[in-house]
């Protein structure tokens, strides 16, 4: 089975951790591969060079941007710049109307964290329906459970159970990621499904999100052999 | 002097599984260490209940120091989180883990299989 940790900040993009060690723990912890994010506002000039440089026969690696837009206008905007250039998009949530303007496009893959600092999941009935028509992934984040404590804890796994109830419902995507900025917050694939198993999924439902099925029809996307969803052109 | 109880029948104890785990660190970390944060992120995790209900047994004389690997016995019910309260676990003392599950056995014999036969983490930072 591939896995791949879709959400993973490293230094100098953001995070703490530098590239090679991240990319040395991951490949020990057992994942496929993972999507190294930047950050939307600062993409550095020599990000795919660095990133793609690091890809072995034995670990992929997925180019990501992290938008942080404060409204939707800013995050069409931005989207319209980055699409054509990174394999994955994820879209910073918390705020209700950023959440909302994420899962109304399908320009977008993974909408991260949506219950961020809120009192609610951040998603509702609309919003589901929205996520499942443009196959928008909702993320189940592990450093918001790792990094907190007592409280805010549970109000961030019963937000997430809240999601996942929302998604077997509406059969909008889920993926689990650990979110990490240090090679110290990174998990083990199995790890990441036992913690979707145990706020709600079913097991098998939680090692599925692990496989990242957009990072293949991304990548045929972005070579410009993609025609329509089931069609695109050989080579030659 | 205490007389030594007699084995419960294990469709009564109920069915148990050993997970067998590494610690990775920047220095070896001492068993203690660990059995007091693994403990103590139980309870806050799963709760006291939850605790004696996952029937948790620290099998102290399968830890290894050097290779930072150890088993946890635990009810065959609650794997999947004593697994979430392992990966929950991001500091022992002062350092910075990661521990991760090698393997699960329904047998002492083969975690210990499974501990020995692993890989060798001192290239490891």
């Amino acid at each position: 089975m591939r896995t791949y940790d879709l959400h993973v900040h490293v230094s100098p993009f953001g995070g703490e951790s530098p590239v090679d060690d991240m990319v040395k723990t991951a490949s020990h912890l057992g994942w496929t591969g993972m999507a190294l994010s930047c950050f939307s506002d600062n993409v550095a000039s020599d990000y795919e060079k660095l990133v793609k440089s690091l890809a072995t026969s034995d670990f992929d690696i997925v180019t990501a941007v992290e938008i942080k837009a404060n409204n939707p206008n800013e995050l069409h905007k931005t989207l319209d710049e980055v699409r054509k250039k990174f394999e994955i998009v994820i879209v910073r949530g918390g705020d209700s109307e950023v959440n909302r303007a994420a899962v109304e496009t399908n320009q977008v893959d993974l909408l991260s964290h949506p219950e961020m600092q809120r009192n609610d999941s951040g998603l509702d009935l609309v919003m589901a329906k929205a996520a499942a028509d443009n196959n928008v992934c909702i993320e189940l984040n592990f450093r918001q459970i790792l990094n907190s404590f007592r409280k805010s804890r549970v109000h961030t796994l019963a937000h997430m159970r809240q999601n996942l109830k929302l998604a077997k419902k509406y059969g909008f995507p889920v993926a689990i990621t650990s979110g990490a900025y240090s090679k110290w917050e990174l998990r083990a694939p199995r790890e990441l499904a036992a913690f979707g198993a145990s706020i709600g999924m079913d097991l098998e439902d939680s090692l599925k999100s692990l496989e990242a099925p957009k990072i293949d029809a991304n990548r045929a996307k972005l070579k410009g052999s993609w025609v329509m969803p089931g069609v695109e052109m050989e080579n030659g | 002097m205490d007389e030594k109880l007699k084995a419960i029948k294990p469709m009564i104890a109920g069915k148990k599984r050993y997970l067998s785990f590494e610690i990775m660190s920047e220095s070896p970390v001492e068993f203690s260490d660990f059995v007091n944060v693994f403990w103590n992120s139980s309870m806050s995790f799963i709760g006291e209940l939850g605790s004696a209900k996952a029937s948790i047994w620290i099998v102290k004389d399968l830890w290894d120091q050097k290779q930072q690997k150890g088993v946890i016995k635990c009810s065959h019910r609650f794997v999947e989180k004593i697994r979430l309260v392992l990966s929950l676990l991001s500091r022992i003392g002062d350092q910075r883990v990661i521990v991760s599950v090698l393997g699960i056995s329904g047998t002492l014999n083969s975690a210990k299989a499974k501990i020995m036969s692993m890989r060798d983490l001192s290239s490891y930072s």
